[in-house]
C-alpha cells in the first residue's frame, strides 16, 4: 500500500483518504443514465459472503434445464453461510433438486 | 450516521477512485458543456444535487449497482476526485479514455484495495483480492481524437513495476505499444 501511495504521489497523484472525503465539505452528486437494467444491493448485502452465492445461484436458476447442478451448489453454499437466505432460495433449490433427480432416472 | 461510520464507509469508496486535474466547479461546467453527455456512446451524467454534508453523499452512494450508476465528485489537492457506487467496489475501468477526452483534462484511475477474506472457521470465502494499481490518461490539448498516451503503474506487497504504454498516433490506446 505504501508503495502505491508513494509512487502515485511521485506522479502528482496524491490519493485522497477517507478523512479527505469526509472533510471535503462540498459534493457533486451525479447519476449516470445506464440504458439497460442494472442489479442493485445494499452495502450490507455486498459485504455478506452468502450474497454472491445467492446472486449467482439465482442467475443459474433462469437456466434450470442445463444448470440445475450449479443452482444446487451455489444456493446450498449460500444457506450454509447465512441461513436467513433459506426461505428465499428454497423454491429454486427444490426445483433444481427435482431437475437433477429427473436426470438420474 | 455518526462520524466514525462516515469515515469507515468513506474508506470503502475511496479504495477505487478517479482523479482529475480540474476543480469540481470546472468539472461541472465542462460536463454540462460536453455534447457527448447527451448522446452516445457515453452514458449521460445528470447532476442530481450538490451537498455540503458528507452523510448525504454516502447515503447517495449506499445503493450499490452493477454497473455503477451514481458518482460523487469532491475537491482534492490539485483537482477533484470521483467515487462511484459500483457493487464490487468503486472503480473507473474504461472511463479514463472517454473522460479525459470529453472533459479535456488528465484522468487517473487508482485502485488501492486490500484483500478481504471471510471465514467462520469452517468455510472460507475470498470476498476481494488485493489490488494496487494506477492508470493515468493524459489528454493533449492539440489532439482531440484520443488520449495521446498513458502509463500504468502496478504494485503490491511483493513487487513493484512500472509499465509505459504509448499508443501509435491516431489510434485508440487499446492498440498500444509496450515498452
Amino acid at each position: 500500500m505504501e508503495n502505491l501511495i508513494e509512487l502515485s504521489g511521485a506522479f502528482g497523484l496524491a490519493i485522497p483518504t477517507a478523512s479527505d472525503f469526509v472533510s471535503a465539505g462540498n459534493y457533486l452528486l451525479y447519476r449516470e443514465l445506464v440504458g439497460r437494467p442494472v442489479s442493485s444491493c445494499t452495502v450490507e448485502e455486498a459485504d455478506d459472503p452468502a450474497y454472491g452465492y445467492y446472486r449467482r445461484g439465482m442467475g443459474f436458476a433462469k437456466h434450470m434445464k442445463t444448470h440445475a447442478a450449479s443452482v444446487i451448489l451455489d444456493l446450498e453454499k449460500c444457506v450454509a453461510i447465512n441461513p436467513t437466505y433459506r426461505a428465499r432460495v428454497e423454491p429454486a433449490l427444490a426445483e433444481a433438486r427435482r431437475t437433477v433427480s429427473g436426470f438420474k432416472k | 450516521m455518526n462520524g466514525q461510520t462516515n469515515v469507515s464507509l468513506a474508506a470503502r469508496f475511496v479504495q477505487g477512485i478517479g482523479l482529475v486535474n480540474i476543480s469540481p466547479s470546472e468539472l461541472q461546467s465542462r460536463l454540462s458543456a460536453c455534447p457527448q453527455a447527451k448522446q452516445g456512446p457515453w452514458n449521460p451524467w445528470v447532476l442530481d444535487s450538490i451537498t455540503d454534508q458528507c452523510h448525504d453523499a454516502l447515503e447517495f452512494l449506499s445503493t450499490l449497482t452493477f454497473p455503477a450508476t451514481r458518482h460523487v465528485v469532491f475537491a482534492r489537492q490539485g483537482g477533484s476526485a470521483l467515487v462511484n457506487n459500483r457493487r464490487d467496489g468503486s472503480d473507473y475501468p474504461g472511463y479514463g479514455d472517454l473522460l479525459s477526452r470529453f472533459w479535456h483534462c488528465t484522468f487517473a484511475r487508482i485502485i488501492n484495495q486490500p484483500g478481504r477474506v471471510w471465514s467462520d472457521g469452517v468455510q472460507c470465502v475470498v470476498m476481494r483480492y488485493e489490488a494496487r494499481m494506477g492508470t493515468k490518461f493524459a489528454m493533449s490539448p492539440a489532439q482531440t481524437t484520443g488520449a495521446d498516451g498513458f502509463l500504468t503503474l502496478s504494485a503490491n506487497h511483493t513487487r513493484l513495476k512500472l509499465i509505459f504504454h504509448i499508443p501509435p498516433r491516431g489510434r485508440r490506446p487499446d492498440s498500444r505499444w509496450k515498452i
